[in-house]
C-alpha cells in the first residue's frame, strides 16, 4: 500500500503558491546605471576593459604571423651574408669598367706631374 | 552549471568586459527573484530594493568570483542572502527592525489576496532570517535541494531537517491563526 504523505496545515501550499511577488520599481535600474556611470558601449567606472574575444584572437594571429615572419627572416639572413662577397666582386668589376672610361690624356698629365716632382727633388739635392 | 553557449554566458562575458548589455540581461532575468528573496529575509521592500541595488552595482567587480560551477541564479541567491544577513547584523536592534517592518510588509499587489500575503509575512516572521530565506527559496521559488546546498553551503541532511522544522513552525502558526479566526467567528 502506498504510504500517504502527512497532510499539511490548511492553506500551507496556497500560502507560498499565491504569495505576492514584488516587481523592482522602474527607477531601480536607472539608479544602478547612474551609480555605475554606465552608458551603452562604455565600460563601467573602475573596471578594467578587456578586448572582445574576437579582438584577442585577431591580435594573437597577428602576433603569430609576426613571429613566424621574424623566424623566416633570421633563418634567411646567413645566406644573405654568404652572398655578399659575390656582390662586392661585381661592384669592383663595375668600377674597373668605369676606369676604362677615364680619358688617357688626363692620366698622362698625372704622370707628368710625377716626373716634374722628381726633377725638382733632384735639383734640390744638387744644390 | 552555466550554459556556456546561451545568453547567460554571453551576458557574463559582456559584463566582464564592462558592457551595459550584459548587466541589463542579468538584471532583467534575475532581479525579481532576488528582490523577493531579499524581501522575505529583510521583511521590508525598501531595504530589499537597497540590497538589490547594491548587489547590481557591485556585480561588475565581483563577477570575477563567479567560476561557473553553479548556475548564475544560484550564485546570485547566495550573494543576496549574505548581503541581507550582513545588513541585518549591521542593524543595532535586529528584533526591533524586523517587527517594525511587519506592519508594512505587504505592498498590496494586484490580484493577490491581501490576507494571504499578510499571513505569509507573519508566518515567515516567526522564523530566523536564514530559515526564512531557505523556506522561501524552497517553497516560494521552487529551488531544488541540490542548488540550496550550494547557496547555503550545507549538506543535504542538515537542509532537510532545517526545512522540516521550518515547515512545522509555519504550520503551527497557521493552525493557531485558524483557531483564533474560528474563535473570533
Amino acid at each position: 500500500m502506498k504510504k500517504q504523505k502527512p497532510e499539511r496545515a490548511p492553506g500551507y501550499g496556497r500560502l507560498f503558491q499565491e504569495a505576492e511577488r514584488l516587481e523592482p520599481t522602474p527607477q531601480l535600474w536607472e539608479r544602478i546605471a547612474e551609480r555605475l556611470e554606465l552608458r551603452p558601449g562604455r565600460a563601467a567606472a573602475g573596471m578594467v576593459s578587456w578586448p572582445s574575444p574576437f579582438l584577442r584572437l585577431a591580435a594573437s594571429v597577428v602576433l603569430a604571423v609576426g613571429l613566424l615572419g621574424l623566424g623566416i627572416f633570421l633563418k634567411a639572413k646567413p645566406k644573405q651574408v654568404a652572398a655578399s662577397p659575390a656582390a662586392s666582386a661585381s661592384a669592383m668589376a663595375e668600377s674597373a669598367e668605369q676606369l676604362d672610361l677615364v680619358d688617357p690624356d688626363l692620366l698622362g698629365w698625372h704622370a707628368d706631374l710625377g716626373e716634374v716632382d722628381m726633377e725638382a727633388e733632384e735639383a734640390e739635392e744638387v744644390l | 552549471m552555466v550554459n556556456w553557449f546561451g545568453p547567460e554566458k554571453q551576458s557574463i562575458e559582456q559584463l566582464r568586459e564592462g558592457r551595459l548589455e550584459g548587466l541589463q540581461w542579468i538584471y532583467r532575468t534575475y532581479s525579481q527573484r532576488v528582490l523577493n528573496q531579499c524581501f522575505r529575509i529583510l521583511l521590508s521592500r525598501e531595504q530589499a530594493e537597497d540590497v538589490l541595488q547594491d548587489l547590481f552595482v557591485k556585480l561588475p567587480s565581483i563577477i570575477s568570483e563567479f567560476r561557473g560551477e553553479s548556475a548564475l541564479g544560484t550564485w546570485l541567491y547566495r550573494v543576496a542572502h549574505n548581503m541581507c544577513l550582513n545588513r541585518l547584523q549591521q542593524s543595532r536592534n535586529r528584533n526591533k527592525l524586523e517587527w517594525e517592518n511587519i506592519e508594512i510588509l505587504s505592498p498590496r499587489g494586484m490580484g493577490t489576496s491581501v490576507e494571504l500575503s499578510d499571513l505569509l509575512a507573519k508566518a515567515l516572521a516567526v522564523l530566523d532570517p536564514e530559515t526564512r530565506s531557505l523556506l522561501w527559496l524552497k517553497e516560494g521559488e521552487g529551488v531544488p535541494l541540490k542548488e540550496l546546498m550550494d547557496i547555503f553551503g550545507l549538506p543535504e541532511g542538515t537542509l532537510k531537517s532545517k526545512l522540516s522544522r521550518a515547515r512545522d513552525r509555519v504550520k503551527a502558526y497557521l493552525e493557531k491563526e485558524a483557531n483564533y479566526e474560528k474563535a473570533k467567528a
